[in-house]
This record gives C-alpha cells, sequence and structure tokens, in this order.
C-alpha cells in the first residue's frame, strides 16, 4: 500500500512535427510516481522538462504536439481520455504548481475569487463551502491572516506569499498526483527553503505523489525521494536520491554534480559544449559530443538500452547489461 | 473606491476651469464683431452708431476678465444669453433639441456593445478562419466609410430600393434604425478589432495557462478572466469615443434630417448666432469631461490595481 503508484507513464514520447523534421522533446520516458513520495526531475533547460509536466496535464500548448506511449493515472490511461474528461482531472486529480507566481494570477481576481473558481469548477458547492475550504487550505501553508488574504488582489501579495497560495490551491481538492514545475526559482532562496520544506510537510500528510521538476540540485537533495534525470528529452538516469548523489553513474549525472558549488571545491566544473538539437534527434547517446569518458563502444550504444541495476537505471554504454559489475565497482 | 471617486472629481476643477476660459475666449477670438453680426440678424444696418451702443448693452466694452467673470457667473446660473436669431434663451432651445441626440447616440451606443462584443470574441475564438475573415472584411468597410456615405448607402437600399425603412425624420422607433447604424457603424468596426486584438493578447497570459492547470472549463476562464482583463483597454478607448459619438452625430443627423443637436449647431454656425455655439461647445466639453471621469470610475470599479494602488 505504502509504494502504491499513482501516475505511471510507460514509454512516453512527445514530439513536433514541423517544417525542419521532428523535434523530440520526450523520449521513451517510464517513471513511476508513488503516493507520498517525491520524485525529482533535474536537467538543463530546453531539455524537456516542462515538455513533460505540460503533456502529463494534456496542456501542450501547440496542438500540433503528438504524445505516444502510455500516462496511467491510478488506472485510468490519461490519453485516452475525452477533453472534458481530461479537465475534470486537472485541479481535482492532477494539480500543478507553476513556476512564476507574480504572473500565473489573473489581476483582476481576488485570492479567495482564484479558490472558490478552481473548486467550484469541479464539485457542486456554495461559495461559503469553498471559502471555507479556502480558508482551510490558507491556514495549512502558515499565511498569516488568511481572512484578509482572501480578499486581496495578487499584486498585493509578495512573490513568496502567492507561491504559498499556489500550493494551497494545488492542495484543496486533494489531488493524487501534484507536479511541481521550478516551484522555488522565482522567490528568494530564504524563502524558497521555507516553502519547499511546507510542500513536503504538507505532501507527506495528504499522502500526494509529486513530480518535482527542477534544475537545482540542492532542491531535489532536499526534497526528492526518487530522482530522474532528463538529458534531451532521456531519462538518463533514475535512483533513489541517495544513491544518485553518493554514486551517480551516468556521466551527465556526474557533470551536473560537479558543476555544482561546493565550498571544498576552488572552481566550478562546467560541463563542456551545449546539448544537441532536439530536431530530429537521432537513438545514438545523445551526451557522446560531450563526455568526458565517451569510448569506442558508445558509438553503437542505443538509448533504448537500459542497464543499471535493480533500482538505480542508467542509460550509458558502460551500464548495459553485462556490465552491471561496473556499477557495483563504482558503489 | 469613495476616496478614489473623490480623487477624480477634484482633479476636474482645473479642468472646468480651462474649458470655461477657452470657450469664452472662442467669443473674443471671432474676427467679426459680435455686436455687428447681431445687429445684421436683427435686421438693424450696423452703423458704426448703433454698433456702439449695441457693444454697451452687450458689456463687450467691459476690460476681459470683468466680461469672463460675468460670463461664468451667468453660466453658473445657466444663462448663456439668447439666441442671435431667434431671441430665445440659448439653453432653452439646446435643450428641446438634446433629447433627440442623446436618444440617437445611446441606440448607438447600445449598437456597438451588442455587435462588437461577440463579433470579437468570434473573431478570437475562430481566428484566421472565415468569421475572422468576415469581421476582418466588415471591420475594414466600417471603418473606411464615412458616414455619411454609409448613411445615403443604406437608406437608398433599405428606404428606396426595398422600401422597409422610413427615409428620415423620427418618431418611431423604425425611423432610429438607419441612422443609430450610421453612426455606430465606424466604432464597432474600431472595437471589434481592438477587442479582438486584445482578448487573443491576452489569451497568451500565464492566468489562462494556469487556470486550465486548475481544470476551469474554457468558457469559464474566457468569460471570467481573459474577456475581463482584455475589456480594460477598449474601455480607456471607449470613453474617448462616446465623445466623438456625440459630434459625428452632427453629420449623421444631417444626412437622415434627424431634428437633434448637431443639426441645430449646424445652422447656429452658418448664422454665426455665437451664444448658441458658445454654449454648445462649452455642453459638449462637459459631456465629454464627465464621459471620461465615468470611464476611470469603472476603470476602477473593475482594475483593482487602480482603485487600491493608488491608496497604499
Amino acid at each position: 500500500m505504502k509504494n502504491e503508484v499513482v501516475l505511471k507513464t510507460d514509454n512516453l514520447q512527445v514530439f513536433l512535427p514541423n517544417n525542419q523534421g521532428i523535434l523530440r522533446a520526450v523520449n521513451g520516458v517510464d517513471l513511476e510516481i508513488k503516493k507520498g513520495k517525491i520524485l525529482g526531475l533535474v536537467g538543463e533547460s530546453g531539455c524537456g522538462k516542462s515538455v513533460m509536466s505540460l503533456s502529463l496535464l494534456g496542456l501542450l500548448k501547440n496542438k500540433e504536439w503528438k504524445i505516444e506511449g502510455e500516462i496511467e493515472l491510478r488506472g485510468k490511461n490519461l490519453l485516452s481520455l475525452s477533453k472534458e474528461e481530461m479537465r475534470k482531472v486537472r485541479g481535482k486529480e492532477m494539480a500543478m504548481i507553476m513556476q512564476n507566481p507574480m504572473s500565473v494570477f489573473d489581476p483582476l481576481t481576488t485570492i479567495g475569487g482564484h479558490f472558490v473558481d478552481t473548486i467550484q469548477n469541479h464539485i457542486k458547492i456554495t461559495t461559503k463551502e469553498a471559502k471555507k475550504i479556502a480558508l482551510e487550505n490558507l491556514k495549512k501553508v502558515s499565511l498569516p491572516n488568511p481572512e484578509k488574504i482572501m480578499k486581496q488582489y495578487p499584486f498585493q501579495l509578495s512573490g513568496g506569499m502567492l507561491q504559498r497560495v499556489m500550493i494551497a490551491i494545488a492542495i484543496a481538492l486533494n489531488p493524487a498526483v501534484l507536479i511541481a514545475d521550478e516551484p522555488t526559482t522565482a522567490v528568494d532562496v530564504t524563502v524558497q527553503h521555507q516553502i519547499l520544506g511546507q510542500l513536503k510537510k504538507l505532501v507527506k500528510e495528504h499522502n500526494t505523489g509529486v513530480l518535482l521538476v527542477s534544475h537545482d540540485l540542492g532542491v531535489i537533495a532536499q526534497m526528492a525521494d526518487e530522482v530522474a534525470v532528463m538529458y534531451c528529452g532521456y531519462i538518463v538516469e533514475k535512483a533513489p536520491v541517495e544513491e544518485l548523489f553518493r554514486h551517480p553513474a551516468h556521466p551527465y549525472t556526474k557533470g551536473l554534480l560537479s558543476s555544482r558549488f561546493q565550498l571544498t571545491k576552488r572552481r566550478l566544473k562546467p560541463i563542456e559544449g551545449q546539448p544537441p538539437s532536439l530536431i530530429n534527434l537521432s537513438n545514438q547517446c545523445p551526451f557522446l559530443e560531450r563526455c568526458n569518458e565517451a569510448e569506442e563502444i558508445c558509438t553503437k550504444y542505443r538509448m533504448d538500452e537500459i542497464g543499471g541495476i535493480k533500482n538505480h537505471l542508467v542509460r550509458c554504454a558502460k551500464y548495459v547489461t553485462g556490465n552491471e559489475v561496473m556499477l557495483h565497482e563504482l558503489a | 473606491m469613495r476616496k478614489f471617486i473623490f480623487k477624480r472629481l477634484i482633479s476636474l476643477v482645473p479642468i472646468l476651469l480651462g474649458i470655461s476660459i477657452i470657450t469664452f475666449a472662442l467669443l473674443q477670438l471671432v474676427p467679426v464683431d459680435p455686436a455687428e453680426v447681431y445687429l445684421r440678424l436683427s435686421q438693424i444696418p450696423p452703423t458704426e452708431e448703433a454698433i456702439a451702443v449695441t457693444r454697451a448693452e452687450l458689456g463687450l466694452n467691459d476690460p476681459l476678465h470683468q466680461q469672463y467673470i460675468q460670463w461664468v457667473k451667468n453660466v453658473f446660473s445657466l444663462d448663456f444669453g439668447k439666441s442671435f436669431v431667434t431671441r430665445n434663451p440659448v439653453l432653452e432651445e439646446l435643450l428641446y433639441y438634446f433629447p433627440a441626440t442623446i436618444q440617437l447616440t445611446l441606440t448607438s451606443l447600445v449598437l456597438v456593445i451588442i455587435i462588437s462584443i461577440p463579433m470579437a470574441i468570434l473573431s478570437a475564438l475562430y481566428k484566421d478562419t472565415i468569421v475572422d475573415n468576415i469581421g476582418r472584411c466588415f471591420a475594414f468597410l466600417g471603418a473606411s466609410m464615412p458616414s455619411f456615405w454609409v448613411g445615403l448607402l443604406l437608406m437608398y437600399v433599405f428606404s428606396l430600393k426595398f422600401d422597409l425603412l422610413p427615409v428620415a425624420g423620427r418618431g418611431s422607433i423604425k425611423h432610429l434604425i438607419l441612422p443609430s447604424f450610421t453612426l455606430a457603424l465606424g466604432s464597432v468596426a474600431t472595437y471589434t478589432r481592438l477587442l479582438r486584438t486584445t482578448l487573443l493578447e491576452n489569451f497568451k497570459e500565464n492566468y489562462v495557462l494556469y487556470g486550465r492547470t486548475r481544470g476551469l472549463k474554457e468558457g469559464f476562464i474566457l468569460l471570467r478572466h481573459v474577456f475581463k482583463n482584455a475589456i480594460l483597454p477598449v474601455i480607456t478607448a471607449f470613453g474617448m469615443s462616446m465623445g466623438y459619438m456625440l459630434a459625428g452625430s452632427v453629420i449623421v443627423e444631417n444626412v437622415f434630417a434627424w431634428p437633434g443637436v448637431g443639426r441645430y449647431i449646424i445652422s447656429a454656425i452658418f448664422n454665426r448666432d455665437y451664444p448658441v455655439i458658445q454654449c454648445y461647445v462649452l455642453i459638449m466639453a462637459v459631456i465629454f469631461v464627465l464621459l471620461n471621469l465615468l470611464v476611470d470610475i469603472l476603470y476602477g470599479i473593475l482594475d483593482p490595481r487602480i482603485r487600491i494602488g493608488g491608496d497604499e
């Protein structure tokens, strides 16, 4: 019961055919979000993280986007749902916390209005009851004077407060899954820490499964139970958080970790080069050009071969089946 | 909110003062001596003596500031002088013609609102489809055809060819249709396009995506969020154009022989009936200012950033 999977993607492919070819943003992603667990999704900007989270909600802006594979929410295949059925899922069963809280609220609607709208679009209750739910949830994110905040407009609140409000709205209908897309990139570090702490506490209390999308390894380390590293739309490595930070296997993950700021290091070591274009991406290792561990076998490697051990999966030539030993050696 | 309205009211004082000075100056700036006009219209030969007597009678020999103060005093007691032509008090005459103009303008206003809002929403929702293109053609025609021409065309088609509506004059509701539509057409074209643009811009805003992630219905997002945000800039422009519609009614009233202020003022201009012109300009200016005040207040009601932002 404890490790019940609430959201599962199976070989998820998201791509956009355009006049230059096919833009492949998400490539064969298998993820499992478990009840009360936080799955961190890390990667550089432009690696497909946001496209991935929007595709889960069925909200990719351009209608030309194609989605293949499977997205299963508590046993329900989301890709087979009608538009209206999908709308009912959003906000109620699967909620989202967006980045830039300052710009996502409607400037002409009060905070209370945002709450009431969300609740009343899903369940039939009076405005008074909806407001009561709103107040309860505002209290959960420990905002001072929630009654006053309900009547205030977004421009009267700070970014940090708005982010808390957004969390409160997201959990108001007690969704099974919460997608947090860079939830704290827009607020300053001290507030970030508080908000993340609160978010973690809330999702554990409510037993919500979370997909936490971030480029910030610090945030991931603080929050996640399991981490998936994304590169060019591929999950190149997936492991429990401690395992990943202690024993990173994929050269890209290692690169990410060593480009982090650490007091013991004098210089940061950035990953050289740029990721390849996502247009007409082949299934060769996309990190090959930038990899400092590249060898002869890498050119023959194809991205659909997954290596590693039971809960530590790596998409790298050096860890494919038969080479499992290496992972242990590293560990 | 009360504070906001009060502030707006206070700011009206200097504006109204300026208007009164300009209106007063109008009479001083005309190249002809009002006394002479007065005499001519009264069929009295404007001899030098007669002019001198009349000037004294009309108080035109007093220093300017005294004349101004006297004039303002009169205005406050609603005395705008007498028409040179009819010898009736000016205000009485204008008020007699005003209801017809107000009726015409308000009807046009309603037409503008009920035509342009749905058209804009449809054009925005079905962007670059046949619906949008029809709207575009309509807007192009509406904006580029002068109202006297539209008026004549409509008259020709609906009154002469098909004999559906009366040609001109005022009376039943039927009389109102053609002139009010003619007057509305230009604004309908402008506002349909303007609102379409602001709607499309607002559809790109983050709050739309956020609304969708919260599972709001599309229609709800459109009406509750997008429309409300999109209508704001349109309201500002609209306030300005209500004044222009009042002014534009001059042409339409003449085309359709609509017995309103517009037609009256044209004849006053030809007769150089200065007190009438002066009173008309003053009333129009005050209406213009009040309409803008109304728009400001409406804007304040709709946009909390203006209403509350100013107080904090």
